[in-house]
């Protein structure tokens, strides 16, 4: 501690090690927090069934999707996803057909740009005003860009006599923020829901709506939950 | 800095950064904020550097006492004719 520069190695030192506690706490006090999602999926309308000239068959359905994610949302919450996608498991081995990720909407950049666009009016308006005597930034930043983020994603799970698991996502969504984590839409499948094959006449599937929690420290947590089943009719349309 | 000092500077240190770090996780968790958390925790550390970095005249209150340099009044200084001798000596001692 006997020079200026000994002591400012100690200070960095030591800070970075509290702070790598600090997130390491932080991500630890994520496993508190048990959240309770209570989601209810309902099919409204089977759109269209049909096999496509490629002799796989096609579903697209209308939902009624209510969730309320808030529970999942934590002060260490960045971006918790609900995703869609296919997945198959053949023997057993899981493999991404498709996988649908949208990118965090991040407005930041031009929240920047008009912050810089507001301070020059200002010191535009000061020097017309008083010369070239005093200016004064004032950052106008009307709201934060996006933080918080979970991804949800509804998958369709079925099983046939190939596959022991066909995971297809019909539909998925990006929550920004807690206040948004309540969902309640009716909504047709973004992804139609396409089998490997010609085996959904009268398929039982099952609606598993996934969840991926994004923290600002940590890793991910994926959960999910079974929401409700529903069975395919048995003839095209 | 002398003796005293380091040691207060360390201490203070150490003592500052550390509960900085429980103070800005607390109010954080407790509000709910992990940016409120960063910024205390960040701020702390700057106000740390601030007091214990830079050799305050606090930290020089016991300066050293060193001893008085009697060795060296009473070995002066050698002429320069002293030292013509001395490497003549040398020179016959390496014959």
């Amino acid at each position: 501690m006997h020079s200026f520069w000994y002591r400012l190695n100690t200070v960095i030192t030591i800070s970075a090690l509290l702070l790598a506690l600090l997130c390491s706490l932080a991500s630890l006090s994520d496993t508190l927090n048990l959240p309770s999602v209570d989601a209810q999926v309902e099919v409204l309308k089977v759109n269209r069934f049909r096999k496509q000239l490629t002799g796989n068959d096609e579903v697209t359905l209308t939902l009624n999707v209510s969730a309320d994610l808030q529970s999942t949302f934590t002060w260490n919450t960045k971006q918790i996803q609900t995703y869609g996608g296919i997945f198959r498991h053949p023997n057993g081995i899981p493999t991404i057909a498709y996988r649908h990720t949208l990118q965090a909407v991040n407005d930041r950049s031009e929240l920047i740009l008009a912050a810089v666009i507001e301070g020059l009016r200002e010191i535009d308006k000061w020097k017309n005003k008083m010369g070239n005597l005093a200016f004064k930034f004032r950052r106008k930043v009307s709201h934060e860009a996006a933080i918080y983020i979970v991804f949800v994603f509804l998958a369709a799970e079925y099983e046939t006599s190939k596959n022991s698991l066909n995971q297809i996502s019909l539909w998925d969504h990006i929550i920004q923020d807690k206040d948004q984590a309540k969902i309640q839409k009716q909504v047709p499948t973004k992804y139609p829901l396409v089998d490997q094959g010609h085996n959904l006449r009268g398929k039982l599937i099952k609606f598993v709506l996934h969840w991926y929690i994004m923290p600002k420290t940590g890793r991910t947590i994926k959960d999910k939950s079974i929401v409700s089943e529903f069975r395919l009719p048995e003839v095209y349309t | 800095m002398d003796w005293q000092g380091q040691k207060l500077s360390e201490q203070l240190m150490q003592i500052m950064l550390v509960v900085f770090a429980v103070v800005s996780f607390i109010v954080g968790y407790v509000i709910g904020s992990f940016r409120m958390m960063m910024l205390i925790y960040v701020a702390g550390v700057l106000l740390t550097t601030l007091i214990t970095v830079p050799n305050w005249p606090f930290f020089n209150r016991n300066p050293f006492n060193w001893l008085d340099p009697i060795e060296a009044e009473r070995n002066p200084k050698p002429q320069t004719a002293a030292v013509v001798a001395k490497k003549k000596s040398v020179k016959t001692h390496q014959k």
